[in-house]
């Protein structure tokens, strides 16, 4: 087929092997930085160190949410002397006499049910 | 460009540049720097400007590989860059000189005869381009300096491939109009 291109070639900058050689290394050097980082960064200690602050702030996370589970846990521990009965909200004088069988007397029965648990 | 083995390669070397690797996108950039250069000549205006616009977009291209989602179409994404390089590039010139972009450089001092006769050439060529508008300095530079094909002009510069066919026969005809039909050959060639 008859192609009526126009000859470019004086412009094209790959004419020259030398002067093209010089500036395919000019944008080597420039890119050797990037380059470096970009196979350290392959590597697996490079993955390890690249996911190295998020990892940190995942595992800040972790011991701020186990460390508020572990207070409150603590808190609930100090209601461990109490039983099954108090923790449903029966007065403790009234579980103690369930617990010991003794039959309270009227006053003393009014009290208690005056008494929050 | 649009031949599926070297959208193959590209891919493969962008997969490799990605990972460190010097020698693919050392590549890289042999492949398609003729395509760059069209680019940022057509936007700049003269040699110089271009080669500088070219290595700034390579290495732009290098800093944002991972951004490239379609590494089989890794030339249309570098000629993006480079484009907007250039564009900042005679913004740059023009705040800071004022200076006509139209303009040629004065050629670099020749070693010889032979690379004398190539510079004046060049600057005849250089001159006669910078009289297209844009869009037809790309498109000529594209199809007659490095061989795309319309379908790629066209995905690269964000135009019709009946546009870019248009493109190219407005500039042709006016270029054999400035530099006169001595200097214009016409190659023979299978397509």
């Amino acid at each position: 087929m008859r192609d009526d291109r126009i000859d470019l070639r004086a412009l094209d900058p790959t004419l020259d092997p030398e002067r093209f050689q010089r500036l395919v290394a000019g944008i080597g050097r420039g890119a050797a930085a990037e380059l470096a980082a970009r196979r350290a960064r392959a590597t697996v200690i490079g993955q390890i160190t690249a996911w190295r602050r998020p990892m940190l702030a995942a595992a800040a996370t972790l011991l701020i949410v186990s460390g508020a589970v572990l207070w409150s846990t603590r808190e609930d521990d100090s209601r461990e002397g109490m039983g099954v009965v108090e923790a449903v909200g029966v007065p403790t004088s009234l579980a103690s006499w369930v617990r010991s069988g003794d039959m309270p007397g009227p006053g003393q029965l009014l009290l208690a049910l005056q008494e929050t648990p | 460009m649009g031949d599926p083995k070297i959208a193959g390669e590209d891919a493969a070397l962008v997969e490799r540049a990605r990972r460190g690797s010097a020698c693919a996108f050392e590549a890289l950039v042999r492949h398609h720097y003729r395509a760059a250069y069209a680019v940022a000549l057509a936007v700049t205006g003269n040699a110089m400007d271009a080669e500088d616009v070219c290595q700034d977009a390579f290495l732009r291209a290098l800093d944002r590989l991972d951004d490239c989602r379609q590494p089989d179409r890794f030339a249309a994404w570098l000629l993006r860059i480079v484009r907007n390089g250039g564009h900042n590039f005679r913004e740059y010139r023009r705040l800071r000189a004022g200076d006509p972009l139209e303009m040629s450089d004065p050629p670099a001092p020749a070693d010889s005869a032979r690379d004398a006769a190539r510079a004046e050439l060049r600057g005849r060529l250089e001159a006669a381009v910078a009289e297209l508008p844009l869009v037809q300095r790309e498109v000529v530079l594209l199809h007659d300096l490095d061989g795309w094909k319309h379908q790629d002009i066209a995905e690269a510069l964000g135009i019709s491939e009946g546009r870019s066919r248009q493109h190219l026969f407005h500039a042709r005809r006016k270029l054999r109009a400035l530099l006169g039909e001595g200097m214009v050959k016409e190659y023979l060639h299978e397509g």
